[in-house]
């Protein structure tokens, strides 16, 4: 124990990775993933331009759209599809390889070992996803689609796949047989994804009325579209991707109409508490690894977890705060003198938050768009009905 | 000096205790041997031993500190092997030993060389650079004994480190565990069979049913295990002679003879004695003209006979 190194690489990530990217394996599903979002994409551009053949010829904005949404939704299919399938064998496949004692002898904490197993396994999912960037950016040739809100889509998809990840990692801790971990990590994926959806559904038919919109927030299809909401239009591509369901998701997931406020799309909710089922399930599961003493938890980790949950809940309070102008105490000013025939625009149920003013200026007059030069230079009014959101919009009617 | 010692260790699946108040000591530097049939609680034990497994009541001490408070530092003496263990196959052979280097937090460059060593030592060097997947059962035994041995730990848990081996990968394992006792290490080995261990250990400890039946040097062990030997005796005179002159003989401790079937007038016995005494016994037989056709010992498992000597202890 004297020749401690300094700083040494966590060793399960080295032996998983020197494992797992060795031989055609690894490449294959990537080369596969790649193929199967080029072709999609491709596909998609067709059909973009098939479906325009009647109507308007399409225009670039919406192609880039179109491709962009495709895109991200089917990225969140691959991370569904693939990520359980790394994780939820990670620790009962060393159970069941007998290899688990082994490692359980070494100094190795077990939280280490956990920790070491997701890195692994999700700088491999990573790895699938950001190969898949380049051929997102073919988006940028069409444009439509601002640089931010695909860096929010980013976000989304890499949160949601940790999470992923980690479902598959409690799973496998949990049960100790990948067959059985692996089914309930994609029971648990499918109901995240497609449950809220039903629910929605029952509610509304039993209520009659609109479900609560906070329902699909559990869906990360919902939490997805919303990243990017701003924009894309969901009327262009609602006819697309009907079979997603997306556009369902997406509207059932809109947060409700205010004239006073700005209402917080669905990532600022979403993304929390994805963050804490995470959190909690990884702490979980640091518990279920361990062999001996599994429950007698020590004051000083139970002080850490409480801690660590502290600043968690701390850093949510604080972006909070921190955007609480630009959402639930915006100031509108409405204008005093009303211009006749002139409406002002109510904030858009699907493209809402995002397409706030960017300025840091408070008070701001909504929905005046200060912030896109060009569009509605200097007027000071409400911009005139049939002008569309420059942000929010498709850009083009 | 005793490597370990336990005091009062029990553990209980249950209802069932795999372990029952065992009272071991370990001297240090000794090749120690527990022993005792399957089920016996000698991979509980071990297991325990190891810190995989959390004794029910009782104290487990390693250079005479308490694994409860001390375990962060006594995991870096223990040395162990499991029973079964599987390895990661799609790994080569020095990257599993490398696996392991880092999980002890070697230097990288003392991690080549101890790696290097190893390999050496468990005569792997040439298969350096295979997969793991095509080491053959004897090698991966190895690989896993060199894995057990790379923080250099003072004490070796071996759980029947040679179980599913052929004769010859035995011995290898045998020489391996005598040039490692060499080198100053606590080495304690499971097995169920005492003739395999009876080479090897200074020290054996046998165990039936959780309990331990006696703990102590071989030469005792074997003394007293060949209290009771058992004998076969084939002749073809009447069995009835035979067995007015096997009375006589002090050696002989009881004659079962198997009355019903009297199979080519077969006698078994039970003899405590040395071959000496065996010697003579077959040649006093022959002096008074019984024709034997056949003299041997019945079963080499001395283990057995030893807990059917001990029958009455161990309720």
């Amino acid at each position: 124990m004297n020749q401690t190194a300094k700083w040494e690489l966590n060793p399960i990530i080295v032996k998983e990775l020197r494992s797992r990217m060795r031989g055609v394996r690894a490449f294959a599903i990537l080369t596969g993933s790649l193929v199967l979002i080029g072709g999609f994409g491709y596909a998609l551009y067709r059909m973009t331009l098939a479906a325009s053949q009647y109507s308007s010829s399409p225009i670039s904005p919406q192609v880039g759209q179109m491709l962009f949404t495709g895109l991200a939704f089917l990225e969140l299919m691959i991370i569904a599809a693939i990520t359980p399938s790394i994780t939820a064998g990670e620790i009962s496949g060393e159970k069941e390889k007998q290899t688990y004692e082994m490692l359980l002898t070494t100094p190795l904490s077990p939280s280490k070992i956990l920790w070491g197993k997701l890195v692994a396994s999700m700088s491999y999912v990573f790895l699938l996803v950001f190969a898949a960037v380049p051929m997102a950016s073919l988006v940028f040739i069409f444009g439509g689609v601002a640089l931010r809100d695909m860096v929010k889509t980013l976000i989304v998809l890499f949160a949601v796949a940790v999470m992923f990840g980690v479902i598959g990692l409690f799973m496998s801790a949990l049960f100790g047989r990948s067959g059985r971990a692996t089914v309930l990590a994609y029971l648990t994926i499918a109901i995240l994804l497609f449950g809220p959806l039903f629910i929605a559904v029952l509610v509304g038919v039993m209520k009659q009325s609109d479900p609560p919109y906070w329902i699909m927030l559990s869906s990360p299809i919902s939490v997805l579209a919303s990243a990017f909401a701003p924009s894309v239009n969901v009327q262009s591509i609602s006819n697309t991707f009907w079979m997603l369901g997306s556009p369902v998701y997406w509207l059932l997931g809109g947060p409700p109409i205010s004239l006073t406020s700005i209402p917080r799309p669905a990532y600022h909710l979403g993304l929390p508490v994805y963050g804490l089922l995470t959190l909690l399930l990884y702490l979980i599961a640091a518990r279920l690894v361990k062999p001996v003493r599994r429950w007698r938890i020590h004051w000083s980790e139970a002080a850490l977890v409480l801690i660590i949950l502290c600043s968690y809940a701390g850093v949510i309070a604080l972006g909070y705060l921190a955007t609480t102008n630009r959402y639930e105490n915006i100031q509108i000013v409405t204008p005093q003198t009303s211009i006749p025939g002139v409406l002002i625009n109510t904030p858009d149920p699907i493209m809402a938050p995002e397409s706030a003013p960017n300025s840091q200026a408070t008070p701001v007059s909504y929905p005046t768009i200060e912030s896109t030069p060009g569009i509605i230079p200097e007027s000071p009014y409400p911009a005139p009905k049939g002008s569309r959101n420059p942000i929010g919009g498709s850009g083009l009617d | 000096m005793f490597s370990i010692t336990t005091r009062d260790l029990t553990r209980s699946y249950g209802k069932l205790v795999a372990v029952d108040h065992l009272n071991l000591k370990i001297p240090t530097g000794s090749l120690f041997g527990l022993i005792g049939p399957n089920g016996a609680g000698k991979t509980t034990t071990l297991r325990m031993l190891a810190g995989l497994l959390e004794p029910s009541c009782g104290e487990i001490r390693v250079n005479e500190l308490s694994t409860k408070q001390y375990w962060n530092e006594i995991q870096w003496q223990i040395g162990f092997m499991p029973d079964f263990f599987g390895v990661y196959e799609d790994l080569l052979v020095w990257e599993y030993l490398d696996f392991f280097a880092r999980c002890y937090k070697l230097e990288p460059n003392r991690r080549q060389l101890v790696t290097q060593e190893l390999l050496e030592l468990v005569d792997l060097t040439e298969k350096r650079d295979a997969f793991v997947h095509t080491l053959s059962r004897g090698m991966r035994q190895r690989l896993c004994l060199a894995h057990a041995l790379i923080h250099d730990p003072q004490v070796l848990l071996l759980d029947e480190p040679a179980s599913g081996l052929d004769p010859r990968a035995r011995v290898e394992m045998r020489e391996l565990l005598r040039e490692l006792r060499n080198m100053g290490k606590t080495i304690l080995l499971s097995s169920h069979i005492l003739t395999e261990l009876a080479e090897l250990c200074d020290h054996v400890a046998i165990m039936e049913r959780g309990k331990l039946v006696i703990s102590a040097p071989i030469d005792e062990i074997l003394r007293r295990a060949s209290e009771h030997r058992r004998f076969t005796i084939q002749v073809l005179n009447d069995t009835q002679l035979v067995e007015q002159i096997l009375r006589k003989s002090p050696a002989v401790r009881e004659i079962i003879s198997e009355e019903g079937k009297k199979q080519g007038n077969r006698i078994e016995i039970v003899f405590s004695g040395t071959d000496e005494a065996a010697a003579s016994l077959l040649e006093s037989l022959v002096a008074q003209q019984v024709r034997v056709a056949a003299f041997g010992e019945l079963n080499n498992n001395l283990e057995e006979a030893f807990l059917m000597l001990t029958k009455g202890e161990v309720a």
